[in-house]
């Protein structure tokens, strides 16, 4: 990111914000999408961390990458609005049930008349992501979705490169585990 | 692929899953991988996760966020404009501050300073008179002849 264009944003020139908008807004808002799932909290959540951006811009150091703290403040959004979300009464939804069984073992879900495999699989594992606890399910999207590295992980959750790698593999293992034989179907 | 006593380094397989091996530990892990069936189910389940996630990335590529930034230049224009508004306020404070010091200083000043002092005090026309008697010494006469054609002005 051109430095010139965050003093200028820093300074308050509304189209220097505007051009580093246009530049993070595709990236993180995929991320923050994956996250929430609710497209309308999702884009709230977008909105939020620009604003905050905005705000912010005048103590942000520039030791670090722009992209990685506007993506910091991105998750922490989102983990924000999923904790309103988990106090607010739950919407009643099947694959949100939490029965603790595989999913390949349940006779809801092996009904014949599922959806076809992709469109249904893809759901389950949306419901899926979203079960795993916070730590593994942010370095999980932010790798599989948001494209991060290790170390971008590393530096947006402030924790060490090695973290990111133990994480990352309990949460596609807790997936492979939850999903079952489903999996290898879609092989 | 062998971590310790011969079992599957699962963290190894995910290096190479994630690209972070070089050629020759690559090629290493790929060796072991071939010949061991729980790796390659391993391997090949994170490639569907990561397929069917990319089908989901790829809905959301479009996604420039342009229906998002209205709100938001909303904001940040106000910001702006707030921001200008202070600093008409600030420099209206400051052109306020520096009258109020001219005027305290000049009102303090000893009453013996020449007839300059009493003019910036505006107390003409009376210090005009003092001022130019003091300055630009005429005759009396003229003088008095020629403050009294300007008052007549």
């Amino acid at each position: 990111m051109d430095p010139k264009l965050i003093a200028a944003a820093r300074q308050g020139d509304p189209d220097a914000f505007r051009s580093l908008y246009d530049a993070l807004v595709a990236p993180v808002t995929r991320v923050v999408r994956a996250l929430v799932r609710d497209r309308d909290a999702a884009d709230d959540v977008v909105q939020e961390t620009f604003l905050s951006v905005f705000r912010g811009l005048q103590g942000f150091r520039n030791d670090a990458e722009v992209s990685t703290w506007v993506t910091r403040i991105a998750l922490n959004r989102a983990r924000d609005a999923l904790r309103r979300r988990r106090r607010a009464p739950r919407r009643l939804e099947v694959l949100e049930q939490e029965d603790g069984r595989p999913l390949d073992q349940r006779a809801d879900l092996a009904a014949p008349e599922r959806p076809a495999p992709d469109p249904w699989l893809a759901r389950v594992l949306r419901a899926e992501i979203g079960r795993l606890p916070e730590e593994f399910r942010d370095c999980f999207l932010l790798r599989e979705v948001g494209e991060h590295s290790y170390e971008e992980i590393a530096a947006i959750m402030e924790i060490p490169v090695g973290t990111v790698r133990s994480r990352l593999l309990r949460a596609r293992e807790r997936l492979r585990a939850r999903l079952g034989s489903s999996l290898s179907g879609e092989r | 692929m062998s971590k310790g006593s011969g079992h599957c380094d699962l963290e190894r397989l995910q290096d190479l899953f994630d690209g972070r091996l070089t050629g020759g530990e690559a090629a290493a892990a790929r060796a072991h991988m071939d010949g061991c069936d729980a790796c390659r189910a391993a391997f090949e389940d994170w490639g569907t996760l990561r397929r069917m996630l990319a089908a989901a990335r790829g809905e959301l590529q479009g996604q420039d966020g342009t229906g998002l930034w209205d709100p938001i230049a909303w904001q940040v224009r106000g910001a702006r404009r707030r921001g200008v508004a202070w600093l008409r306020v600030g420099a209206v404070a400051a052109g306020l501050a520096v009258a109020a010091t001219v005027w305290q200083l000049l009102s303090t000043a000893p009453s013996s300073q020449p007839a300059s002092w009493d003019l910036l005090t505006l107390q003409a026309p009376e210090a005009s008179r003092q001022w130019v008697a003091y300055h630009l010494p005429l005759p009396e006469d003229q003088f008095a002849s020629a403050t009294s054609q300007e008052g007549t002005q």
